[in-house]
């Protein structure tokens, strides 16, 4: 039997390819783990988790020796993953490692034009978000192990859906902050792929030579809307709001990005709003002495000033609330503005991937585990939302 | 009159949990003088005395330095803590042990009994009982104040636990169990303080052989306070806001954990109303960290003969009560995936 090393065990993508390759059973799994505290989600199998420092090169090789197969789905600092990517590729080559299979990210093919169609063998945009150059430079160093001798696949997902979703929760939290608004009523399309479509398609690379070299999109079979998603979403909510709606525009004016510009005068605003701001302004008042003056002084400040300060802002309105920047989540918005659709035609073809899954599958999936590890829905749910 | 001499305190393992807690709480007690420093490691005791700027022993085996203490914090992992805690009761030094007392009832009736045999005392160290909000609300329960228990809601959730150095705590025979012990005794122990025993308990987790890291835990009791059930979730891969809702004939008590200066109240009477329960003149746990008045009532049962607040006895009840949840558990259902692929395949 082969033995496989799944560097990030611990995380969401790499426990449940370990869970995956331990239900298949024809894989002998070695888990590598930062933590043990990080690693709870593995740890009642009762299997051997090791706990791998990927900077460590000595470390590296005593996992590597005996493994025929590595995957990397290790995160953390940008300079822990480049790093730790180049020991984890050269250990592997010397290693005789017969197949390295790294979990990259669409975010590696930069920001492209909303609306677009992404192929596996697009090439990169010119624009990329600081993470999204972090996976490139790694998909670069795999594709140079790959012409050094090491047979190597990337495979790029877009956002994670399915049981332990961080990304689900995300939305869910946003909806129930208020703060999530859907652009256009909800008809931009979702780009999901479920976790457990990825283990398989992660499984698909470990044993499939044709994709050698090749970085490639894996995705659900389909793509369905961020007004399916919400749809899906809300019935695992007391009281589902009905997110407000934008148009495009609205959006792309709310999330307008403005460069910020060094200048002594921007820095001096920036010192002034760190110093009033309210995190600051509330552990002034909580001072004793401090506090005291604080309340003194107060009747000599301005009507203006006084609206800043801690538990006497006036409340809210709501109406003005829905149409000020700060009220919905930017990174919400932005992502359904790029309305980006993955094309994983490759996928399919060159690794036999098949998705498991569709969507409605990953949201029962997503219900079925929410249900049960946050106990919605039970007498304990009403109870403890009281806290 | 002269005052006593101090308590020559040494402190067994030099992990996170000593170098956060009761080594500040050691160094903070005027009635202490830490003499010893122990652990497999004797450079991280050391690194823990130099940080500290004392002149302790440093050892690597604990059984050299128990000429130079008159009492010990037992910091270690689980699988140890009989071993050292005999070792230390029969050579007459008070020991201070790390929660759980012990693995299981077998061991932790040893150490009860090396206790009764020894001049030393033994605390166990459930931190939160010095937590204001639990004390009061057993005071409270006690007196009747809030009429009879309908029933209680429990959970704690976190995505992340704590990463002892050893690593021990993801190793079911060396804690002596799972999530249930790592995290879920500190409410245990509680939950006695505040009910007593239950009558009847049954668990629900999702260990396939390791420790569980997501657990369901039922206890119904019929006694003096009521008859009700208590339920309890925890979880080390979900993130859930932690606390304690309690519905009474009276009204309903909260405590998020996190909050323990006082206990949040909502009086059926008047719906809308939340009183926070308070104890006029001071509190009996205010400022000092748990950890501060956890060993302070250790040298005060050393020292004055006082009976620590969690006895030997009571810490050999949450192994019990750990025990009797493990024997009556069934297996946690974690197959999203079965019932969901239905529709796609």
């Amino acid at each position: 039997m082969k033995t496989v090393a799944v560097f990030g065990a611990g995380g969401f993508v790499g426990s449940t390819l370990v869970e995956h390759l331990l239900a298949v059973g024809s894989w002998q799994v070695r888990p590598c783990i930062h933590s043990s505290g990080g690693a709870w989600r593995l740890a009642p199998h009762g299997i051997e988790l090791h706990t791998v420092d990927v900077t460590d090169r000595a470390q590296v090789q005593g996992i590597l020796r005996d493994c025929s197969h590595v995957v990397n789905a290790s995160r953390g600092e940008r300079d822990v993953m480049l790093e730790g990517l180049q020991i984890l590729l050269e250990e592997s080559r010397a290693a005789g490692i017969e197949r390295f299979v790294h979990l990259s990210s669409v975010s590696a093919y930069g920001v492209r034009a909303p609306g677009s169609l992404l192929r596996s063998a697009d090439p990169p945009a010119e624009e990329l978000t600081g993470y999204g150059r972090t996976k490139l430079e790694q998909d670069q160093m795999v594709e140079s192990a790959q012409d050094k001798g090491l047979a190597c696949v990337a495979l790029a997902p877009p956002y994670i859906s399915g049981a332990y979703s961080g990304f689900l929760l995300q939305v869910m939290q946003a909806m129930h902050d208020g703060t999530l608004a859907l652009i256009d009523g909800g008809a931009l399309p979702c780009s999901l792929i479920d976790v457990q479509n990825l283990a398989i398609a992660l499984e698909s690379a470990l044993v499939c030579e044709r994709a050698d070299g090749r970085r490639l999109l894996v995705t659900d079979d389909d793509t369905r809307t961020w007004g399916d998603l919400v749809g899906a979403l809300r019935a695992l909510s007391d009281d589902p709001p009905a997110p407000p709606t934008l148009s495009r525009d609205e959006a792309t004016r709310l999330t307008a990005q403005v460069e910020p510009r060094a200048s002594f005068g921007a820095s001096l605003r920036t010192l002034g709003s760190i110093l009033t701001g309210p995190a600051t302004r509330r552990a002034l008042a909580d001072d004793p002495l401090i506090g005291r003056a604080y309340a003194l002084a107060s009747g000599a400040v301005p009507e203006s000033l006084k609206r800043r300060i801690p538990g006497r802002r006036p409340a809210a309105n709501p109406a003005a609330r829905a149409s000020a920047t700060t009220a919905f989540d930017r990174h919400l918005l932005e992502v359904q503005l790029r309305a980006i659709r993955h094309d994983c035609k490759d996928a399919r073809e060159q690794l036999g991937y098949r998705p498991a899954l569709d969507f409605d599958g990953s949201m029962r999936a997503f219900a079925s585990w929410y249900r049960a590890t946050h106990g919605f829905g039970t007498d304990s749910w009403a109870a403890l939302r009281q806290l | 009159m002269s005052q006593p001499d101090p308590l020559r305190l040494g402190l067994i393992g030099a992990g996170l949990i000593t170098e956060g807690a009761h080594l500040p709480a050691a160094l903070a007690s005027p009635r202490v003088r830490l003499t010893a420093i122990v652990d497999p490691v004797a450079e991280r005791a050391e690194q823990l005395a130099e940080s500290a700027g004392i002149e302790a022993r440093i050892a690597s085996d604990y059984a050299s330095v128990l000429d130079d203490v008159d009492a010990v914090v037992i910091a270690t992992p689980n699988h140890t803590h009989l071993e050292i805690a005999i070792a230390c009761l029969e050579a007459g030094v008070s020991t201070l042990i790390e929660k759980p007392l012990a693995r299981s009832v077998t061991e932790g009736e040893a150490i009860v009994r090396a206790e009764q045999a020894s001049r030393g005392v033994v605390a166990v160290g459930y931190c939160t009982r010095f937590w204001e909000s639990v004390a009061l609300l057993q005071e409270l329960l006690t007196a009747g104040f809030f009429g009879e228990v309908r029933g209680f809601d429990y959970q704690f959730g976190a995505m992340r636990g704590w990463s002892s150095r050893s690593g021990f705590h993801l190793d079911r025979d060396a804690v002596g169990g799972g999530l249930l012990v790592t995290t879920g005794t500190h409410f245990l122990d509680r939950m006695l303080y505040w009910f007593g025993t239950p009558r009847e308990v049954s668990l629900l987790d999702d260990s396939r052989g390791g420790p569980e890291a997501n657990a369901l835990a039922t206890a119904r009791f019929d006694g003096t306070l009521g008859a009700f059930e208590g339920r309890i979730r925890l979880s080390r891969t979900v993130a859930l806001q932690p606390g304690f809702a309690m519905d009474t004939t009276r009204g309903t008590v909260l405590l998020r954990d996190g909050e323990h200066e006082s206990l949040r109240f909502r009086p059926h009477e008047q719906p809308g109303l939340e009183c926070a329960l308070t104890r006029s003149g001071g509190a009996r746990f205010g400022g000092d960290s748990m950890y501060q008045h956890q060993l302070d009532d250790f040298v005060g049962a050393c020292l004055d003969g006082t009976t620590p607040m969690v006895p030997v006895e009571q810490g050999l009840d949450v192994v019990r009560l750990v025990e009797a949840f493990y024997t009556n558990r069934s297996p946690l259902r974690m197959d999203w995936y079965d019932s969901a692929r239905g529709v796609a395949q």
